[in-house]
């Protein structure tokens, strides 16, 4: 079955051509979401959020852009607005903090993420990389997530993200430095202490 | 000391480099099912109908509002009627010399 066949079937709500979907990018999208939320209740929340949404509007996709991108598009978008509201539902935490107790401690604060799929003698160095990544920009953040973490090409990126290819390449590179300034400050701080 | 920090920056950037896919956990599409069939249900009453659910309430209290306070003077004057009457301080006065 082609993608255009797919789509169609999917425009007649057909269940199995649904099933398909669901089955052929479950991973994709799941990665997507894990890479930017790092963590994986939520990464497989998400993931069920974005098949719904696409079951859902399904029949306003015109097919100026691939499947694939539409749906990685998506997954972008909702794991975004997920780490925003987690922002939110923190900063109001720490606000509710300085009224109720003395404790500094913040009570949304989550532990060190280490991506599974990160081989075991990485999975220390990685899980420096995916702290570094979480205190990057949102585009910066998205655009690292889907070319190193699930593989795609800059041209693909601009796609998912809607940006010129220039501006996927300056957003990279701009990426990577940030990484690499704040990889430094934990370097200077272990020397440290 | 530069160079170990160097090195250890690019190791840590390239620590994701033969990352392999991770998994959703089993049964993922009949959770997928079950979150699109609490989303339709969820739809079944779309916005419109809960607006004209509103403006109906709304007039109804309007209605009900307007009857009480009606009711509410009717009352007030057949009391006042009562007392005028019992008091003989009836304004219709019919005096024939």
């Amino acid at each position: 079955m082609n993608e255009n066949e797919l789509i169609a079937l999917l425009k007649q709500g057909n269940e199995l051509a649904f099933k398909n979907l669901v089955e052929g990018f479950r991973i994709r999208v799941y990665n997507t979401c894990l890479g930017i939320v790092q963590s994986a209740p939520d990464a497989e929340d998400i993931s069920q959020e974005v098949f719904v949404e696409v079951f859902r509007s399904v029949q306003h996709f015109k097919a100026e852009a691939k499947l694939s991108t539409w749906i990685y598009r998506i997954a972008v978008t909702k794991s975004l607005d997920h780490l925003r509201s987690k922002k939110r539902k923190k900063r109001f935490a720490f606000m509710k903090n300085l009224y109720k107790d003395n404790s500094n401690e913040l009570r949304f604060e989550k532990g060190d993420f280490v991506h599974p799929g990160v081989e075991m003698e990485n999975k220390e160095l990685a899980s420096y990389l995916f702290k570094a990544i979480e205190q990057l920009p949102e585009n910066q953040k998205a655009a690292f997530t889907l070319n190193k973490i699930e593989g795609l090409s800059y041209q693909e990126v601009s796609e998912v993200m809607k940006m010129t290819l220039s501006s996927v390449e300056s957003l990279m590179f701009r990426a990577k430095q940030n990484l690499q300034k704040i990889l430094s400050d934990y370097y200077d701080e272990m020397q440290g202490a | 000391m530069k160079k170990d920090k160097e090195t250890w920056i690019n190791e840590v950037l390239g620590s994701v480099e033969r990352i392999k896919p991770a998994e959703p956990m089993p049964g993922f599409y009949g959770r997928v099912l079950q979150k699109a069939m609490e989303t339709k249900m969820a739809a079944v009453i779309p916005m419109p109908v809960v607006y004209r659910a509103a403006a109906g309430l709304l007039i109804i209290i309007a209605l009900n509002t307007f009857t009480c306070i009606a009711a509410s003077k009717t009352i007030h004057q057949a009391k006042v009627k009562q007392f005028a009457n019992e008091f003989s301080l009836t304004q219709d006065y019919n005096y024939n010399y």
